[in-house]
């Protein structure tokens, strides 16, 4: 019995490595994805090697080596099909870039990878295949320099670049994993879940700032603890000093539902730490950049840049660039419209379908430009 | 129409007053600007024809959204990665940079010659209009032999602006244009063209 497990196994893994090289024929915005697959390959062999001789001598140890195999399996079907939907034409440019810059920001030496499907699924990792494969692997093979990090969005959000900034999200929640950020304080809440969500979202509000909070409440979610999760990231603005900014004026919610979050003792060592790290976006860079680039948007220009008083001109903070475009489709969208001379609500339609490109450029434009300058080009 | 000197390019760049300013963004560094014009960098995005049933492009053709649909497709290749042109190849692209132009400005795009010696061309339609905004599409073609790597950011053309007049009335303040706030290359629109319908003999039957 235990050996027919075995050949089947041995058979589904050829199957799947088949199937992964047709996914490597894919177009992508990156050589990440084919590196990806040409990894998962180097496992799948590794495996089926390491399986083999035992279909001619079996060991003591098939049931448990079978058990890990369609562990492995599960795992890289996973992520096989997040790799696959993160080919060019489900995956939007400004959402690779945004999520680049929030990696590199947070320089924990990952690479991420997007993809838009409509279930919504926690982040995967190439190195969670690698601690299933390990002990099947020679010493040298059982480390990555860089983990490839796979980030899911609601497919509904694949055309809407402002609410991209969920990633920050994601990030969040893969940082307090992997490096254990409240691990104590989670073994004490009352609702760890909770207390998990909450933290992600004050995370990803430090990384964007009030984009954050007007992505969430544009996807229009509902949850249990919703209320609780706004009045936290409500009473974080606050503190960041974001009401206080004329751009924000009429368009933040009501300062009557800022409100701590139950255990808030335990997310304020953390956020401060984070604040200490290039990650973390201030409301004071917010105030120096956003006006301008509102500004920009409405000379239907990308909002890529800023200029100093002495009129020299510098690329703008991912984040701003996001904010700015928030502001304007909170706050002057009627102005835009006119702009583009928009009446009817197709024309509108095109009209917003701009202001959306405008900001993918400037995405592009900000981070091509910085690695420019740093070559000294 | 005169052309406009590397100091007067200048000046309209980094002026504040809005009626005359030219933006170039992101201008990253002022060695761009030379004597009478402005090096501009190859984009990103890159419209590729490929082979479909249809043989003929005619812009009289009543379904000729879902034909150039067919025949073209966009990609993106990332900075620090290349694109390779063949010989023959005709392939859209648009610069790196996202252009306004005052009213009383109009441009040229014109190919550097250390491209064209490669056999390069990159642009065959010249003209920017006054007022115009966006990035500007490249019609790049390899007239070469031998194949042709281009790298997105590449210096690849230069604009070349002049000073008409009489301020025109803004590109966008006139009737919507075809290509207003382009950010990436865009197939030809030629079909929108009110004469079609007399030049092909009226409404097309079915």
């Amino acid at each position: 019995m235990k050996m027919g497990n075995l050949e089947v196994l041995i058979e589904r893994l050829l199957d799947l490595e088949g199937a992964l090289k047709r996914v490597e024929l894919g177009v992508f915005p990156r050589r990440t994805q084919r590196k990806a697959v040409e990894y998962i390959i180097f496992l799948l062999r590794n495996l089926r090697s390491s399986l083999e001789p035992l279909s001619s001598s079996p060991s003591a140890s098939i049931s448990s080596l079978i058990e890990k195999g369609y562990e492995l399996l599960q795992a890289i079907c996973n992520i096989a099909e997040k790799i696959e939907r993160s080919n060019v034409h489900y995956t939007p440019l400004g959402a690779v870039y945004l999520a680049e810059y929030l990696a590199g920001k947070v320089g924990e030496g990952i690479i991420p990878i997007i993809c838009f499907q409509s279930s919504s699924s926690s982040c995967a990792r190439l190195s969670d295949l690698l601690k299933i494969t390990a002990p099947l692997l020679p010493l040298e093979c059982r480390k990555l320099k860089e983990d490839v990090v796979f980030f899911t969005l609601p497919y509904f959000l694949k055309n809407d670049p402002l609410s991209h900034c969920l990633i920050a999200r994601e990030l969040a929640l893969h940082l307090i994993e992997t490096k254990g950020l409240l691990k104590e304080a989670l073994t004490k809440a009352s609702s760890p879940h909770q207390l998990l969500t909450i933290a992600a979202d004050r995370l990803a509000t430090l990384m964007v700032g009030p984009a954050y909070l007007f992505s969430l409440l544009n996807i229009n979610f509902s949850s249990s603890g919703r209320e609780e999760r706004i009045q936290s990231i409500v009473h974080l603005l606050v503190d960041e000093g974001y009401y206080e900014k004329k751009a924000l004026r009429h368009i933040l919610p009501s300062l009557a539902e800022a409100r701590p979050p139950a255990g808030v003792e335990y997310l304020c060592e953390m956020e401060e730490r984070f604040k200490k790290t290039a990650a973390y976006y201030s409301s004071e860079t917010f105030e120096s950049e956003v006006p301008q680039l509102v500004s920009r948007l409405l000379d239907l220009l990308p909002p890529n840049e800023v200029t100093s008083p002495d009129m020299a001109t510098r690329p703008a903070e991912v984040p701003s660039i996001i904010n700015a475009g928030w502001v304007v489709k909170q706050h002057h969208m009627s102005a835009f419209y006119k702009i583009l001379k928009a009446q009817k609500p197709e024309e509108k339609y095109h009209a917003r379908r701009k202001l959306d490109a405008l900001i993918e450029k400037a995405i592009e434009l900000s981070v091509i430009h910085k690695s420019l300058l740093e070559a000294e080009i | 129409m005169t052309v406009l000197s590397k100091e007067e390019i200048l000046r309209r760049l980094f002026t504040a007053n809005k009626r005359e300013k030219l933006v170039i963004t992101p201008l990253i560094s002022k060695s761009q600007v030379s004597a009478g014009s402005v090096d501009l960098r190859l984009g990103t995005e890159f419209i590729i024809t490929k082979r479909t049933k249809y043989s003929l492009l005619d812009p009289a053709r009543h379904d000729i959204e879902a034909e150039i649909a067919q025949y073209q497709e966009k990609i993106h290749v990332p900075f620090r990665e290349k694109l390779i042109l063949r010989p023959n190849q005709l392939i859209l692209g648009s610069t790196l940079e996202y252009i306004k132009l005052p009213g009383d400005l109009m441009g040229y795009v014109i190919g550097r010659s250390s491209w064209g010696r490669l056999g390069l061309i990159i642009a065959t339609a010249t003209l920017v209009s006054p007022g115009y905004t966006g990035v500007l599409t490249l019609e790049l073609v390899n007239l070469g032999e031998a194949d042709i790597a281009l790298y997105p950011a590449a210096r690849i053309a230069q604009l070349v602006l002049h000073k008409v007049t009489e301020e025109e009335e803004g590109y966008l303040q006139k009737p919507l244009p075809k290509y207003a706030g382009a950010t990436g290359p865009e197939f030809s629109k030629l079909h929108k063209d009110k004469e079609w319908k007399i030049l092909s003999g009226g409404s097309p039957s079915f």
